[in-house]
């Protein structure tokens, strides 16, 4: 029996590290210098047609890239902060807005709360291509365009949060929240003192979500900001010339950095709230 | 869970660190540069160089080769006035002189006098006349020697026919009788060998006489043409008694074999081995046989004579053939003479005026007066030294002109500039124009200009300005911005452009051409726009593509410091 499990668990970290084989590769490039770095890479880089040599430790190691990233990029810092200033207010927004909303949707029966959910859901499929053109026209009326609004608006009324925060609190039984009515709390009272805490995992999930889907987003910044003072970190590695690929293998490591390190602090409830969402459903 | 908070933090505080360092070290290395745009103008050149006071004209007053020098009255910078003393000649070198120059005069006369007697000529025989006459001589010679062959041969017959009749004679004669005959034959023979050596004797010494006299006229003789005559008679008279004796040895040979031969017959009759009478069979013979050598050998005589003739008439013709060679000579010689004699005629003259001027000048002291008025700016003769005739007492007359030097390569400038001319220990400056350029030099050329009547020291090293304006051009820069690789002339523009970091700017190339080159500034050709910012200055080395950070300062005309 242990011998099985043993050989399970070889198994699946053999898989795992099939999982991880890009970043390890990405993390070693990231110090190699730039003449190993073209001789291992040579055909992905588009500079011709040699075999690929990757390796997981590079032979002589260096921190030019690191250093010419750090030290001598500051674009890249300038897009970082781009990130994170559309990022954080976004969520911040959601947290305000689609809390409240994923608590009315959880609590309440009102007529038209199936027809309204669904389009939530509907909204939440569409691909953004869809939504594309009838966004850039409202965020233009608004005067939007152009400005870190344009990123941050759309996403406080995303639906995916909303629906993951509805599941979460319709996990919390009735008669808890009944009980409080009961002793005199209020609607209010029940949400900030009940929902939100027994909800928190379901929120923190969807905040988490969220955060990946505005750290990473790509076509939205291209489409409503012209000015390229205000992209984001991801458009940093489209942009970076060939001749900087180390530059670029730096660039990403740092880039993933801060949604691993989030996920690490969200991690316990991230799985609570993606398990509740599942149970639920 | 705290520390993750705390590596979260840690993160943010890492990046926020990194950026701002970044930012510094960015602004810190981005190359800072100052910009101007091209401007529609005429460009300046300005000229500057150095140059020195120099005379106008000269006037050299040259010593006279082999006179001493008694004084000198003027050193550099004197100023003379037309008459006044520049330096005498000492009174005795002049007396020496004068002697010499009399002499060399003298001499001269002598040397034509031998000239021209040296071309006279006087007639004598030519060398054809000569052979004309040995031709005459030797047709002579062959008339007689024909006359004497006809005279032999007719001699011959009757010999022939005199031996004939005595043989025939002899045949009816006694043994005894043929006998006497014998002897008597033999006393013939002997007396005929005798007066023929003594003949040979006679003759050979009368023309060996003749050669001794020939050679003591040819020592005796001076006049190359008798001397060649003479030896030509020697020559005659040697060869003349060579015959001599070739014939009389020939004769007294025949004589002795003819007395041999009959003293052979008489021993031949004695021993009884023959008889008298087939003795005078062998005699007739024998005589009949000299007679036929006789007459052959006279045949031969005459054919020496044609041949002697024709010879004869050859060497009249390589005569004249010398006559007109050596006539042509005598009139080379003649010219060349006559060429001589000019040329010391024109020495003669040389000699002459140099000797009426030392007259004037020791009728006047020896001074060497100055013909105009100027100032001394050489003066290369020295009291006591013998002049070589290359010493030289200059002054310079008419004013004083500017020699400037300029660089050739540039060529800046040309004739009908007017250039400034500082004057030196003032504030003010000469206007002046070029009027003369000399481009022969290996890396500077020089002009000239005349500086009138302004009154500055000669040798004075001074400075001049000139400023010349183009033609109108559209794109005119400072060349600072004007920059040049292997590929031509181009600009380094700063153009802006959008990035993450805003609003940029990059350094980019533009291929000019360089229309005209001034000294501070040039007139291009390309794709410079007007609002273009050409790059004229920068703090460290930039190249094509490179961030740069425009800044204001002089020579830039951006108001603002952009990034």
């Amino acid at each position: 029996m242990k011998r099985r499990k043993g050989l399970i668990r070889a198994a699946l970290f053999g898989i795992c590290l099939l999982v991880w084989l890009p970043l390890l590769l990405m993390a070693a490039a990231v110090f190699m210098p730039e003449d190993e770095l073209y001789w291992r890479y040579l055909s992905p880089l588009g500079l011709g047609r040699d075999r690929v040599r990757a390796a997981l430790l590079p032979s002589y190691p260096s921190f030019g890239a690191l250093g010419e990233l750090l030290i001598r990029s500051p674009g890249f810092f300038v897009m970082f902060w781009n990130s994170c200033i559309q990022t954080l207010p976004m969520l911040l927004g959601q947290l305000v807005v689609g809390a409240p909303a994923a608590w009315a949707f959880a609590r309440f029966r009102f007529p038209g709360r199936k027809v309204l959910f669904g389009m939530y859901v509907v909204l939440m499929v569409l691909p953004f291509q869809v939504t594309q053109v009838s966004n850039y026209l409202v965020l233009d009326r608004l005067g939007f365009l152009d400005k870190h609004l344009a990123m941050i608006v759309p996403g406080i009324w995303a639906t995916l949060p909303v629906f993951i925060m509805t599941r979460s609190f319709e996990t919390i039984p009735h008669v808890l929240v009944e009980a409080a009515c009961l002793d005199g709390a209020g609607e209010w009272y029940g949400f900030f003192h009940i929902g939100l805490p027994l909800g928190y995992p379901g929120i923190v999930t969807a905040l988490m979500l969220s955060f990946v889907d505005g750290w990473n987003c790509l076509e939205q910044p291209i489409t409503y900001l012209k000015d390229k003072t205000l992209w984001p970190v991801a458009l940093y590695l489209p942009d970076i010339a060939k001749d900087k690929a180390s530059v670029a293998f730096g660039a990403a490591l740092v880039t993933c950095m801060l949604p691993v390190l989030v996920y690490l602090n969200c991690q316990e409830e991230l799985e609570q709230g993606v398990a509740a969402s599942g149970v639920k459903q | 869970m705290a520390a993750k908070r705390w590596g979260l933090a840690a993160f943010f505080i890492f990046m926020g660190v990194c950026t701002v360092i970044s930012r510094v070290y960015d602004s810190v290395t981005i190359p800072k540069v100052q910009t101007t745009a091209a401007k529609r103008k005429a460009v300046e050149t300005v000229v500057e160089g150095m140059g020195t006071v120099t005379v106008k004209e000269k006037t050299g007053y040259l010593a006279q080769a082999g006179l001493r020098i008694g004084q000198v009255f003027v050193e550099p910078g004197s100023e003379v006035e037309e008459g006044e003393p520049l330096f005498s000649y000492d009174g005795g070198s002049m007396a020496d002189k004068r002697d010499e120059i009399l002499r060399e005069m003298e001499q001269l006369d002598l040397d034509m006098e031998q000239e021209r007697i040296s071309q006279e000529s006087y007639g004598g025989m030519s060398q054809e006349e000569g052979a004309q006459w040995e031709l005459a001589m030797a047709q002579r010679e062959l008339s007689e020697g024909q006359a004497e062959y006809e005279e032999a041969l007719a001699e011959h017959e009757r010999q022939l026919q005199r031996l004939k009749d005595d043989y025939e004679d002899s045949l009816s004669l006694t043994e005894e009788e043929l006998w006497l005959q014998q002897i008597r034959d033999w006393e013939s023979a002997r007396q005929d060998l005798d007066s023929a050596k003594a003949a040979r004797d006679r003759e050979l010494r009368a023309a060996q006489r003749d050669v001794e006299d020939l050679k003591e006229q040819i020592d005796l003789a001076q006049d190359e043409e008798t001397v060649r005559s003479l030896e030509r008679d020697l020559k005659r008279a040697r060869e003349d008694m060579e015959d001599l004796r070739r014939s009389w040895e020939t004769q007294i040979t025949s004589a002795s074999f003819q007395l041999d031969f009959v003293e052979g017959q008489e021993e031949r009759i004695q021993a009884g081995q023959t008889t008298a009478q087939e003795a005078k069979k062998e005699s007739y013979e024998a005589a009949v046989k000299q007679q036929e050598d006789s007459i052959k050998a006279a045949g031969e005589k005459l054919a020496d004579l044609q041949k002697a003739v024709e010879r004869t008439q050859w060497q009249v013709a390589a005569a004249r053939k010398e006559d007109s060679a050596a006539a042509m000579s005598q009139e080379q010689k003649k010219r060349l003479s006559d060429l001589a004699v000019k040329g010391m005629e024109n020495t003669r003259k040389v000699r002459a005026e140099e000797l009426a001027h030392l007259e004037e000048l020791i009728a006047e002291g020896g001074q060497v007066q100055a013909r105009e008025s100027g100032v001394i700016v050489d003066v290369e003769v020295a009291a006591g030294k013998t002049a070589t005739g290359e010493e030289l007492v200059t002054a310079a007359v008419g004013g004083s002109r500017f020699q400037g030097t300029f660089e050739k390569e540039e060529q800046k400038l040309s004739k009908g500039d007017t250039i400034s001319i500082a004057i030196p220990g003032t504030q003010r400056t000469k206007e002046a124009v070029i009027d003369a350029m000399n481009l022969l030099g290996d890396k500077d050329g020089t002009f000239q200009a005349d500086l009138g009547d302004l009154e500055m020291d000669l040798g004075t090293v001074t400075s001049y300005t000139c400023r010349k304006q183009s033609d109108l051009f559209a794109k005119v820069i400072p060349l600072e911005g004007l920059r040049k690789d292997m590929k031509g002339y181009y600009c380094l523009v700063a153009r802006s452009r959008s990035s993450i970091l805003g609003e940029e700017f990059r350094a980019e190339r533009v291929d000019v051409e360089v229309l005209y080159r001034g000294s501070r500034e040039a007139a291009i050709e390309g794709m410079v726009l007007e609002e273009d910012r050409i790059i004229i200055r920068e703090d460290q080395t930039i190249g094509e593509g490179d961030r740069v950070r425009v800044m204001t300062g002089n020579g830039g005309d951006n108001g603002t410091e952009k990034r």
